[in-house]
């Protein structure tokens, strides 16, 4: 320590001057976000900007995809405008939790260490998710991704699973979308790459030619809506939202529109992933 | 709204961090080398006799300092694999790195040869040195001591760049806070230690220059 | 679902062309004053006044921009102050500015010859005026070209609001890149629109620093 200079060692207190202060910020207090919603006239929505068919980008601009369609439903029904905020993977949560969204409608995966960090509502749609390479490798469980090269979108699912499950020597390739991923393996950078059963089937129309087809089911994937923790009125109320719009059958018409079919039966719960709150 | 602010898990995983950052200091120890070699030989071009030479060095650091490095890595990364060469995330980076920082030091480079006027190598001759003390009293130690500031600037420029290496999966610290970030979500807390690391190294290697400029060029010439 | 890359992505690039135009404007008048405020400091006869700008100076030239957009675009919402995303990229983008420019101008401060300042203390001058009408406006005309070379820095430093999910310029390229699978294509025309930006301003810049240079020797 001695041997660096005086304005190192400034530098380092300062630093950790700042993390001792940092942590003795209070924590600040939950308030109702549906009284926020209705005073503002807008409810502020983080969706995924580039992930077909969830949510991703028109040519003109503008976010579409199975995420608004049932965002659109929901401020029709708080009689509000929406206001978007395209996230990505990696920044949904902590956009979330830093106040910058009032929710995520944002192709979320409901697993049990998000469910520690978010509060779910019931699912509103499923995905498949997969390991997908081209034909001649020979792939079906996760030990022959031994020396593989694995390219996949940093922090999703699939990357968990992946890191998880596959022998040491496997090299996983993270990427912060998936089309980084899927040009990977397509430039031949990566063996093989994680992807969800619906952007495969876009990649059949975008690039005919490609040889690649699933080899690993990593799972059945069950997509809610996640808000802050401690927000039951608001979480009941989405809830509630949901079950009508199932219902009326609006959810099956934008499962047809977005995904040729219609939605499978939902569970009523999950393990360990809580749909409601009693705070 | 709730935040509250946890470090532990910083520390649980601080090992990992301290791999990227070696990862970190490596790629850009290695570029900044790499990027001297590169710049030295851009500026023969550039100041060559073969028209070619010079329009080849021009447009490539024309082409590299104005355009964003994010999109200098996509090519090198995705692009390039269609012309049959084909990296590992780590070399890509490093490639691009070199190449980058090797665009600027030519540039920087061009302005110290400038700075030394002809009046040195008479003046030089007329003290009765030899060439090669010439070359080495005269002009190369005076072009370095005006140019080693602006060149060690942009090599810690070239370490801080290394953070946007993590878009092609290269493994340094970068892509090491945004894997902890993607499964433990204490975005700050993980981003304000990686920063402070950044902040460490970059004092680590400017200390480094400064001593190295005290040996090499302080006066009176040995 | 998928399209091929045409027309209306060329539309959708310039609308993303326009954002990075917008937070590097932004970000450039904001690090101006800031900046302004910063090298005064650090030129300041007063040690309270310089050190801090000093410090605040060595951070962000030690530490890598995406990190700062990082920590202060997280960090706002964790302070409590809920502002659009829009907002907290400006601001992080202004500050990251400010400390450049500051230590810039500082410089060139500093290049303008004592003996100005001397004389102009000599005519009695008080500080502010000495700063006013003899340094500062010297010390701008030195300033130039490297001020113009931030300016393109900061314009391809703008990419990296991609990558805490701002839609400009490089982000409206991935989502195109994502809806059409043609990185290359899509790209190729990204990096002809940055170059289309900063290479004026480079060459423009690099013109002045030469000039400049001729007239001083």
């Amino acid at each position: 320590m001695h041997k660096l200079g005086k304005a190192t060692r400034r530098t380092m207190l300062g630093v950790i001057t700042a993390v001792v202060t940092a942590g003795m910020i209070p924590t600040m207090a939950s308030a109702g976000t549906l009284d926020d919603i209705k005073e503002r006239g807008t409810i502020r929505v983080g969706v995924l900007g580039g992930e077909p068919p969830w949510g991703f980008t028109d040519a003109k601009g503008q976010p579409v995809g199975v995420d608004i369609d049932v965002t659109e439903l929901l401020a029709k029904d708080l009689g509000v405008k929406p206001e978007y905020e395209r996230v990505i993977v990696t920044s949904r949560i902590p956009t979330l939790l830093t106040g910058k969204v009032d929710l995520l409608v944002a192709s979320m995966g409901m697993f049990p260490d998000r469910a520690k960090v978010v509060q779910f509502t019931r699912p509103y749609v499923a995905n498949v998710n997969l390991v997908v390479a081209s034909k001649d490798k020979d792939i079906s469980d996760y030990k022959d991704l031994a020396g593989m090269r694995v390219a996949v979108n940093r922090g999703n699912v699939i990357d968990i699973a992946v890191t998880e499950n596959a022998p040491s020597d496997t090299q996983i390739l993270r990427f912060d979308d998936d089309a980084s991923a899927v040009q990977a393996v397509l430039s031949g950078q990566a063996d093989a790459v994680g992807l969800a059963i619906f952007p495969l089937k876009m990649l059949d129309e975008s690039n005919p030619g490609h040889d690649l087809e699933s080899k690993i089911v990593v799972n059945n994937q069950w997509t809610g809506i996640a808000t802050r923790k401690g927000d039951k009125e608001f979480n009941e109320y989405l809830n509630d939202f949901l079950d009508r719009i199932e219902e009326s059958g609006e959810l099956n018409e934008i499962s047809l529109r977005w995904l040729g079919s219609e939605h499978p039966e939902f569970p009523s719960s999950l393990p360990e992933i809580p749909f409601t709150t009693d705070q | 709204m709730t935040y509250e602010f946890d470090f532990s898990v910083v520390w649980d995983n601080i090992g990992l961090l301290l791999d990227g950052a070696l990862m970190t200091l490596q790629l850009s120890a290695l570029s900044m080398v790499a990027a001297t070699i590169i710049a030295v030989v851009t500026l023969q071009a550039r100041t060559s006799r073969i028209a070619p030479a010079r329009w080849i060095a021009i447009g490539y650091i024309e082409v590299i300092r104005n355009t964003p490095f994010l999109l200098q890595l996509y090519f090198f990364f995705f692009g390039l694999p269609s012309l049959g060469i084909r990296m590992s995330p780590n070399t890509a980076a490093l490639v691009a790195l070199a190449l980058n920082g090797g665009a600027y030091a030519a540039e920087i480079m061009r302005g110290g040869v400038a700075s030394i006027g002809k009046g040195q190598w008479e003046a030089g001759f007329a003290l009765g040195l030899k060439p090669l003390q010439i070359f080495r009293y005269v002009i190369f130690t005076p072009a370095m001591r005006a140019i080693y500031p602006a060149l060690t600037s942009q090599f810690i420029l070239l370490l801080l760049t290394s953070s946007i290496a993590s878009a092609i999966s290269a493994s340094e610290l970068t892509a090491v806070a945004q894997r902890l970030d993607s499964v433990t979500f204490r975005s700050f807390e993980i981003y304000f230690i990686a920063t402070a690391m950044y902040l460490i190294m970059s004092s680590i290697f400017t200390r480094l220059f400064n001593l190295l400029d005290r040996i090499l060029f302080s006066y009176p010439i040995r | 679902m998928v399209r091929i890359f045409g027309l209306d992505d060329f539309i959708l690039l310039l609308v993303g062309l326009q954002w990075t135009v917008l937070i590097a404007a932004v970000a450039f008048v904001g690090g101006a004053v800031g900046g302004l405020a910063i090298a005064l400091c650090r030129v300041s006869p007063k040690r309270l006044l310089r050190l801090p700008a000093k410090y605040l100076i060595e951070i962000f030239q030690g530490t890598p921009l995406l990190m700062q957009l990082f920590l202060v675009y997280f960090g706002i919402g964790i302070l409590g102050i809920n502002v659009n995303p829009w907002v907290a990229i400006s601001v992080a983008y202004t500050c990251h500015a400010s400390a450049f420019l500051g230590e810039i101008w500082r410089g060139c401060i500093q290049a303008v010859p004592t003996g100005q300042s001397e004389a102009a203390f000599a005519l009695s001058l008080s500080y502010r005026h000495r700063m006013r009408y003899i340094v500062l406006p010297q010390a701008l005309r030195i300033s130039l070209p490297a001020t113009i070379g931030f300016l393109v820095q900061l314009i391809k430093g703008t990419s990296l609001a991609s990558i805490v999910g701002f839609t400009e310029l490089m982000r409206s390229g991935q989502y195109i890149t994502n809806a059409t699978y043609q990185p290359m294509i899509v790209y190729g025309v990204v990096g002809l629109m940055y170059f289309a930006l900063c290479w004026p301003l480079s060459f423009w810049s690099t013109r002045m620093e030469h000039r400049m240079a001729a007239a001083s020797r």
